[in-house]
């Protein structure tokens, strides 16, 4: 069985996160890494070709440092990657990305390549949180769609998985090829261990540009932050951590902090 | 009333008093007493020493406010414990009954960041991490690091004369001090050194305050060197079948001339539990490494990590890599990291700390096992092999039949074996309560009277730290 994962360099979220004056993220700031969710979905994908065998291809778009977490993800076992890397691309919005995407997959599964069965991903990105991208993917592709998966199983030719959202569990199937994402539950993500990070050094990695995917469906208008259907009109930093509400016990302390706590949906 | 319930009685009006001033000094909401909150404030990272209940836990904003609180403490004969993040090894700021803890997380401002001049100025609860950052965004470099400085403070690294990793390479804490502002006991305040690079006007008193564990004064202020931000890192791992050739790879290297940014040494235990944490061995056969050397050079050239990797191949390095790639640096750096993360599910830690002389590792490494095996804790040495400064790891089940009895065995075992070796009773975690019994004895009788004569000068009333650092006889404890 043959899967794509798709991954993202973000700024660690244990770091220091900011946007620029003009809301993209400041990359001068900030440590790159791997988005974490990745890992996770990068793991799901690594157990099911130890099962049914096949190959892992991580997939990720975006800038030219962003090559290193591929190789991370190359080193903790994935087989080849391909970076969809290009000027033109910055600023796109979701549904940009979903297009990109769907015609880098293509591109994966061309004549000659391996051909691949499941599209791995996060569900949601820790920087941009859209989690739209995995849905809009499978729209482009023509494929069925299994997202927020907190467990993933394959049999004959069956991805199943269990939906976990606020508002209740799940279980789905589909027949393969499809597009699942999967939650922070999904997995452990392992350690790159030494081997792995030396083995990474000689796997191949492939640099796509737009022009690349011309011929796997990409359509100009559709691709790169030019033709960003959303815009980022202002940025606000968050506010300052208030100085919190102080209740003084008068016999009525309890229930006045119960009343709080609902009043912000804690309880 | 009797005796005792009269001074009973004065006490309580002199602690109501007290609290009242507190209250004036820093704002109600900034005087903690009650115990479910202060709680959090009695210990620091040693398990075994005891904590006190503190009178109150104070959160001073500036240094006029901490003068006030140190101030009325001293007329009020009640001492006071500074306390940092509380990510210190030896007790220095647990807290002591009736004691006023101060804590240094409202001063937390960096004040100034001055590439030209290449210092910063910070107040005493920046954490570490914080300055290392804003240093880099000014294309500058603050060296020392404690290992912990993503929760440590500046404060607490300069009361306790941290070292870490880098060291060796470009000197500890005390080394990047340039100037101090300290409260003392009466309340007035003290500016020592200067803000250029020389400077021996009268006596260094910077290197007077730093590492004094909060037992002569409360450091509202620092003066730190900064240097150019470094090249990129480039990073080593060589692997030994025994722990004798891991030694010797280190000091044939420092035999080079050669200054590496980290040189870190990890024997077996402490790498087996890494390789079970992670999941993932270093060796595809043979087993766990006897000892691990992690290297990292920030010169910007070949030569550290060439001559680091020639004494590892000479020593029989069962495997040797290395990388100016920084993806490939930061994993090979996850197996170091993993540790503490890789102890903590087999029971409380203890991270000691002992120093000998950087050719002695090996024997420190073999003895610390004799140890583990003596007193039935685990045992696991990793370290600054550059400098000498390593850290048993003592790890043990507190529910254990007399676990904590034997962890201390082990630790005082081991610091008499780095004594035995040639090493002084601490090189950087400080004194605490923890090394108190080894303190005069290591400085000598007139060593000690000396140490005395400046605590009596500075803190003739005991405000400071009372209990910590000294144990003085029963004679001149004060009563409280």
């Amino acid at each position: 069985m043959n899967i794509v994962v798709l991954v993202k360099q973000v700024p660690d979220t244990y770091g220091e996160r900011t946007l620029r004056e003009d809301g993209r993220i400041d990359r001068e700031r900030g440590t790159p890494a791997l988005d974490e969710i990745d890992e996770r979905a990068l793991e799901v994908a690594l157990r099911l070709r130890e099962t049914a065998g096949g190959e892992v291809t991580v997939l990720t778009m975006g800038p030219p440092e962003a090559v290193v977490a591929l190789r991370k993800a190359l080193a903790m076992g994935a087989d080849r990657a391909v970076h969809v890397c290009d000027e033109a691309l910055a600023g796109s919005d979701a549904l940009q990305t979903a297009a990109v995407l769907a015609a880098a997959v293509r591109a994966t599964a061309a004549p000659g390549a391996a051909t691949f069965d499941l599209v791995v991903a996060g569900n949601e990105s820790t920087d941009g949180r859209t989690a739209a991208v995995p849905a809009m993917l499978a729209e482009r592709l023509g494929l069925p769609q299994l997202t927020f998966l907190g467990s993933v199983a394959v049999d004959a030719g069956i991805v199943t998985g269990l939906r976990i959202t606020p508002e209740g569990t799940t279980e789905l199937c589909a027949a393969l090829p499809a597009v699942i994402s999967v939650t922070e539950g999904s997995a452990q993500p392992r350690f790159p261990n030494f081997k792995g990070i030396m083995s990474a050094r000689s796997k191949p990695l492939t640099t796509l540009t737009l022009a690349d995917l011309a011929d796997h469906g990409l359509v100009e208008a559709e691709a790169g932050g030019a033709n960003s259907w959303s815009l980022v009109c202002t940025v606000t930093a968050r506010p300052a951590r208030a100085g919190g509400t102080v209740i003084s016990d008068d016999g009525t302390g309890g229930s006045r902090i119960a009343a709080f706590l609902a009043a912000a949906n804690l309880i | 009333m009797t005796t005792d319930s009269i001074r009973n009685t004065a006490q309580d009006t002199g602690r109501r008093e007290l609290l009242a001033l507190l209250v004036q000094a820093v704002g109600a909401a900034h005087v903690l007493t009650d115990p479910d909150v202060t709680e959090q404030y009695r210990r620091d990272m040693q398990p075994l020493v005891g904590a006190g209940r503190p009178l109150a836990v104070v959160r001073p904003a500036c240094t006029s406010e901490v003068a006030a609180v140190i101030a009325a403490c001293t007329r009020h004969g009640v001492p006071v414990v500074p306390r940092g993040a509380g990510s210190g090894m030896t007790g220095a700021a647990n807290a002591q009954d009736g004691a006023v803890t101060i804590l240094t997380s409202r001063m937390t401002a960096i004040l100034t960041i001055d590439a030209a001049a290449g210092y910063a100025v910070v107040q005493p609860g920046v954490i570490t991490l914080d300055l290392i950052r804003a240093a880099e965004a000014a294309g500058m470099f603050y060296a020392p690091d404690p290992t912990s400085s993503d929760w440590c403070t500046i404060g607490g690294n300069l009361a306790n004369g941290s070292g870490g990793p880098h060291g060796s390479k470009y000197g500890v804490t005390a080394d990047a001090v340039l100037a101090l502002e300290v409260v003392l006991a009466s309340g007035r305040v003290l500016a020592t050194g200067r803000h250029t690079l020389k400077g021996v006007t009268g006596y260094d008193l910077n290197r007077l305050f730093v590492g004094s564990e909060g037992t002569l004064g409360f450091i509202t202020q620092a003066t730190l060197r900064l240097t150019r931000r470094r090249p990129a890192l480039t990073t080593a791992v060589a692997a030994f079948a025994s722990v004798e050739e891991a030694g010797r790879a280190v000091t044939d290297f420092i035999a080079t001339g050669q200054s590496l940014a980290l040189l870190e040494i990890m024997d077996q235990s402490c790498f087996a539990a890494v390789e079970t944490h992670l999941g993932s061995r270093l060796l595809d056969e043979g087993g766990t490494p006897a000892a691990v050397l992690f290297a990292q050079s920030d010169s910007g050239t070949r030569a550290e990590l060439a001559a680091f990797e020639d004494a590892a191949r000479a020593n029989g390095a069962i495997l040797s890599f290395q990388t100016d790639d920084p993806a490939e640096g930061e994993m090979i750096m996850g197996y170091w990291r993993g540790l503490e993360a890789a102890l903590e599910p087999l029971g409380t830690w203890i991270l000691h700390e002992v120093t000998v002389p950087r050719d002695r590792l090996a024997a420190l490494i073999l003895s610390a096992a004799d140890i583990a095996a003596e007193t039935g804790v685990f045992v696991g040495v990793h370290g600054h092999a550059q400098d000498g400064t390593v850290h048993p790891m003592i790890v043990y089940r507190p529910d254990a039949e007399s676990a904590s009895e034997r962890a201390g065995q082990a630790y005082r075992l081991i610091l008499q074996a780095a004594l035995d070796l040639g090493g002084p009773v601490t090189g950087e975690h400080g004194i605490g309560r923890m090394k108190t019994e080894y303190l005069a004895d290591a400085l000598g009788e007139v060593g000690l009277e000396v140490h005395r004569a400046i605590k009596a000068a500075l803190d003739p009333g005991g405000t400071f730290n009372p209990g910590s650092m000294f144990s003085f006889g029963p004679e001149e404890r004060r009563t409280s």
